[in-house]
């Protein structure tokens, strides 16, 4: 029996473009194999071909993609030979896939259980009642405490988390041999993120079955993978086992990946010289919602921001750190005054208009563009207001702007579509900057961007705060980025701010849900102290 | 549930009270009057007492608001009053009518409904495809063709050329199945063809949306069939707002059918209408335009009720009202 066939072997895969005016490599000679039984990392930053690469595997590549030489064996067999009617029963069957998106990738008319048995009744020809007793049984190893209730429910009433573990049981329903899971944890909060990890893990042990997983976080290689790969470019440039890569790199783009994961790791030492003024403090301030459940019914309150005091400092960083749903939007809503609070007090102490001072940058950049304006018209708008500047000044102080996060003059002129993510961060950031805030409000700016663009973009908000003294209040649920970056670090659950501490101190917190949410962080664990955060995840 | 159904009901009776008045007033500022539609010249060699008498026997000397709320007290009543023409009850009437017009929309509705759906969805598939492109060429120039201009045009060619097909009437109603599809293929054929370009670009426009969403993606990862994804999860997604706007062109369909009815002498309630128009019959009139509102008002209702179950969203919304209601 030929035992060492491994499960799949890339041979010299090239792949390019095709929009019959140019032709354009994207994958240039990708040759590597996955072993079976362990589970192997690609990493590399965004547009490096990772999720082309992903697609190539399962034969459903876009139209305008040609393969011009290589060959994608599975056990042995060229997969890109095949006709449609093997690949269906390879999708699925042999290769599950879990993707980044968790609502999209549900047909929201469907409860889950009829994903779960249109799955089994394509793969496994099962019926109807067979189906969901397998799924029942699937959904309760994604370690739901209700799977019954899950089966029955439509995407839209599940939260991001438990979406994706549905997504992941989808993927795993037909007993695959490999799983592929493209960026599976990117958009979720750090606990969660740790449960879907442990999850693959766990699976790929118990099933001995191989993993693909796609990812640009460092931290969660270290967690999950055996073996990792890393492209650039689409070129794999480096591969071997985890051990080696992480501490014995031999490619210059490996060694920079590492070193922006460690400089991201480490958190902010400096703390600000005590003393200098504040620009807002805010006293006891709460903010709760009504939900509506129809006409003249009893309506339930939702404590979004429950007595919540604190102040920033005159060009002070401060982090606010959460799970989603915590109340840290409707924080920073409050002090952009686009919310007024039912109670306690939001005290500016700024000769100028507060308004004027207090400047928001927010996660999704390109839906607070107008697509029909160039880079110039978004950054200059908010000069247009009651700044009574000349042209020339109002050109000079946009290419200032520009200047300031890194853009060049030749960027005035294009629109945001042409940008990639970090790019139209930047640009959202040069807009809040220009008219010159006291306090910057980012909101989750990193949501998009990869370990590259986040090094880059957290280097420039410290410069910006270094020269122009731009306090920030810097809201995310990455919790290194906010050690990294801060001077101090709130931290928020339930409405409630539960700690207020200088970055550097914020290891060795003692509240148990600060301690929760630092175990969550991928590769925390081997960093500092593994006895601890195990026991933390496993309870 | 129940609640939204009632006030939607509630709401259906309002309008037709209004309608009911605006029609009422508007039929009688109409040039002409009943007894000289019913005599003709005759009425002119009458003395004026007899004429005084046909108008007395009408109700017709009364003031507006006093024949208005005797009407209506009929209405209430269950009695629509009697025809002007001939006596009959405006019910009976009215009952005979309701048939054939019922038929020939059911049946033109469902040709769009099945015609769009297979020609929206397979070019919305083979977005700019030859197919595509015939279709589109050939809905707009359908959307562009007045109906009773179909209407002649498909006469002269399928039944005066042809004469695949009779050119008017319903047929004897002992003629059987045969029968009775010979005679309402044209007028069906032209009620659907008049207004089926909107459908089918409609959904055509939707597919193109739905089939690029990241679902259909993860399907087909999942390795579903594509045929399977196209009838299960493309087709629904992209019918929700066709299924709306089938709801709110049905009084499209009813006022085009007034016309069709007309030109293919089908005896319903759009011929109905007409000919009491020109006879000044106004109860009989003002019945059948009152019970074309009726027909609209409930069967958008229908479609709305039939969307709101068939989007989970705004289900799990009205059965939670409904529930605790």
């Amino acid at each position: 029996m030929p035992t060492e066939i491994d499960l799949l072997r890339v041979n010299g895969l090239t792949l390019s473009f095709d929009d019959g005016a140019m032709k354009k490599d994207v994958l240039k000679q990708l040759s590597f194999s996955l072993l079976r039984g362990r589970v192997t990392a690609l990493i590399g930053e965004s547009g490096s071909g990772k999720s082309l690469t992903a697609q190539a595997l399962l034969g459903m590549l876009p139209q305008e993609a040609h393969v011009s030489s290589g060959t994608i064996l599975f056990e042995g067999e060229d997969i890109r030979t095949w006709s449609e009617h093997l690949l269906q029963s390879y999708r699925g069957g042999q290769v599950g896939i879990v993707f980044q998106d968790t609502f999209g990738t549900f047909d929201p008319l469907y409860r889950v259980g009829s994903h779960f048995q249109e799955l089994y009744a394509v793969h496994a020809k099962l019926s109807k009642s067979k189906a969901k007793e397998r799924a029942l049984q699937l959904l309760g190893e994604m370690q739901f405490p209700d799977p019954d209730r899950v089966y029955r429910a439509y995407p839209h009433e599940l939260s991001g988390g438990m979406r994706q573990r549905v997504q992941l049981g989808l993927a795993l329903a037909p007993e695959p041999k490999l799983l592929i899971a493209d960026e599976p944890t990117t958009a979720l909060d750090m606990p969660i993120q740790a449960d879907i990890l442990r999850l693959i893990s766990r699976w790929n042990r118990r099933t001995g079955a191989s993993v693909l997983f796609i990812t640009h976080d460092l931290g969660v290689v270290d967690e999950i993978a055996d073996e990792v790969l890393v492209m650039q470019h689409g070129e794999i440039v480096e591969s071997g086992s985890k051990l080696d890569i992480m501490t014995r790199p031999a490619h210059s783009h490996t060694k920079a990946l590492l070193a922006d994961y460690a400089s991201l790791s480490a958190p902010n030492q400096a703390s600000l010289a005590i003393g200098s003024g504040s620009i807002v403090k805010v006293r006891d301030v709460s903010k709760s919602y009504r939900a509506h459940h129809g006409w003249g019914k009893a309506k339930s309150q939702i404590n979004a921001v429950r007595n919540a005091s604190f102040q920033i400092g005159e060009a002070e960083l401060l982090g606010l750190i959460g799970e989603s749903g915590s109340g840290k939007s409707t924080l920073s809503r409050l002090l952009l005054q686009l919310d007024t609070p039912d109670s306690g007090s939001i005290c500016w102490c700024s000769k100028t208009e507060p308004r004027r001072s207090v400047q928001w940058v927010h996660q999704d950049p390109l839906a607070s563009f107008d697509p029909r304006w160039t880079v110039a018209q978004i950054v200059g708008e908010g000069l247009d207001y009651g700044c009574k500047l000349s042209q020339d000044e109002t050109r000079a102080r946009i290419k200032h702007a520009l200047d300031s996060v890194g853009l060049g003059e030749e960027f005035a002129g294009t629109y945001p579509r042409q940008l990639s993510g970090g790019m139209r961060q930047r640009v959202a950031l040069a807009r809040a900057s220009i008219v010159q805030p006291r306090l910057l409000i980012l909101d989750e700016p990193f949501a998009s961007l990869d370990m590259t663009q986040q090094r880059q973009m957290l280097a420039l908000l410290r410069h910006m705060n270094e020269r122009q003294g731009t306090a920030m209040l810097f809201i995310t649920h990455d919790v290194r980025a906010a050690m990294l970056l801060c001077h101090r670090v709130m931290v928020m659950r339930q409405g409630e701010i539960i700690e207020q501490l200088p970055a550097a101190l914020l290891p060795h917190s003692d509240h148990p849900y600060t301690k929760r949410l630092l175990a969550a962080i991928p590769g925390f664990a081997h960093s500092s102290n593994k006895k601890i955060t195990k026991g933390v995840i496993c309870t | 549930m129940l609640r939204f159904v009632l006030s939607r009901i509630g709401e259906a009776a309002v309008v037709l009270l209004i309608v009911s008045v605006i029609v009422f007033i508007f039929i009688r500022l109409l040039p002409g009057d009943p007894a000289m539609a019913l005599y003709g010249d005759n009425i002119q060699k009458m003395t004026p007492a007899d004429q005084l008498r046909i108008r007395d026997n009408l109700g017709l000397d009364e003031p507006l608001h006093i024949q208005y709320t005797k009407w209506l007290e009929g209405v209430m009543h269950g009695e629509l009053g009697r025809s002007y023409l001939n006596g009959e009850p405006v019910s009976t009437i009215i009952y005979n009518a309701v048939g054939p017009t019922v038929q020939l929309m059911l049946t033109g509705t469902c040709l769009t409904v099945l015609a769009s759906l297979l020609l929206g969805t397979y070019t919305g598939l083979r977005h700019a495809s030859k197919t595509d492109v015939v279709v589109t060429v050939f809905s707009y120039l359908l959307m562009s063709m007045p109906a009773f201009y179909q209407a002649l045009l498909f006469m002269l060619v399928f039944s005066l050329y042809f004469g695949w097909f009779p050119i008017a009437g319903m047929g004897s109603p002992h003629g059987g199945f045969g029968e009775w599809l010979r005679h309402i293929t044209l007028p069906a054929l032209v009620l659907s063809l008049s207004h089926i370009g909107y459908y089918i670009r409609l959904l055509r426009n939707h597919v193109l949306i739905t089939k690029e969403k990241d679902f259909v993606r993860a399907l087909e990862a999942r390795g579903v069939p594509y045929l399977r994804i196209v009838t299960r999860h493309i087709a629904p997604n992209s019918a929700l707002p066709f299924l709306t706007y089938i709801g709110m062109s049905l009084s499209l369909t009813m006022a085009g059918s007034v016309v069709i009815e007309t030109l293919f002498s089908w005896p319903g309630l759009g011929m109905l209408s007409l000919k009491s128009a020109l006879t000044r019959d106004y109860p009989v009139l003002i019945a059948a335009i009152l019970l074309g509102t009726f027909v609209v008002i409930i069967g958008s209702l229908l479609i709305d009720l039939f969307c709101a179950w068939f989007n989970p969203r705004i289900r799990r919304q009205l059965v939670k009202e409904g529930a605790a209601s």
